[in-house]
């Protein structure tokens, strides 16, 4: 293999991912709010103890089961969220934001606070979770379009 | 990193966009596979069992929207197999004067 030869193969990887970015990437606005409509659900039941947590623990389950089949069945291909590369740092901050309204939740049940402070602190949740889905996408479109070869 | 460290088993363009793809998804179904890399179903199918007899693509079989689907991912050895591969070729480039890039 020559030298013209090997940039040839680059720029082949190149097209190949780009074109992974164009016909697979494309996540419709609903495709984020169901995701982050999932998470919430996950939030929000922990501020209710048990009787609700437990409902929304497999509801959200249900839910991501869902979100994964349709991916697959639409795409056909599936991307796991916590894949290396330039969209972790985004999982690790929804993760970390995750922990951080779920403690917030627990504290609220303990407390004995309102209802509407339980849902402020999931509308929260929904934001955050909304907010990381798009930036997601958009990081991982990004650096397929940029090509690492 | 010189040409001996090109894999020949990811030589063929087509191989390695295959594995180029997989290196971005965690799985991908045939057809999209297909789809992208332009080749016909007979091409694929020869491609991924040599890749998947290297050990570097796993397959297997599932069923999605009530159709039974191939679905591929590439293994830990295919991708450390490609990151030598594409290290390769950078290496042979470097030769290349700007102007030719």
């Amino acid at each position: 293999m020559n030298p013209i030869e090997a940039r040839a193969a680059l720029d082949s990887i190149d097209a190949a991912q780009r074109d992974l970015a164009l016909k697979a990437t494309y996540c419709p606005p609903w495709r984020h709010a169901a995701f982050a409509a999932v998470l919430t659900i996950l939030v929000l039941g922990v501020g209710f103890g048990p009787a609700i947590q437990l409902p929304s623990v497999v509801i959200a389950m249900a839910g991501v089961a869902w979100l994964v089949t349709d991916d697959r069945r639409r795409y056909g291909v599936f991307v796991n969220g916590y894949r290396k590369g330039a969209t972790l740092p985004v999982t690790l901050v929804l993760l970390g934001a995750l922990i951080v309204t779920m403690a917030a939740e627990i504290h609220a049940h303990i407390s004995g606070l309102s209802v509407a402070t339980k849902l402020g602190i999931a509308g929260i949740a929904f934001v955050v979770s909304l907010g990381a889905s798009v930036a997601w996408s958009r990081i991982y479109r990004r650096e397929l379009m940029r090509g690492a070869a | 990193m010189s040409v001996d460290a090109i894999d020949m088993l990811l030589h063929p363009p087509a191989r390695l966009q295959i594995a180029a793809l997989l290196a971005k998804v965690s799985e991908m179904e045939f057809a999209k596979l297909r789809e992208i890399t332009r080749v016909s179903d007979s091409v694929l199918s020869k491609h991924l069992a040599v890749l998947g007899d290297a050990g570097y693509v796993h397959l297997r079989k599932a069923a999605v929207g009530g159709r039974q689907r191939t679905w591929a991912s590439l293994t830990r050895a295919g991708a450390s197999a490609l990151d030598a591969h594409v290290a390769a070729l950078r290496a042979l480039v470097a030769h290349l004067p700007a102007a030719a890039e």
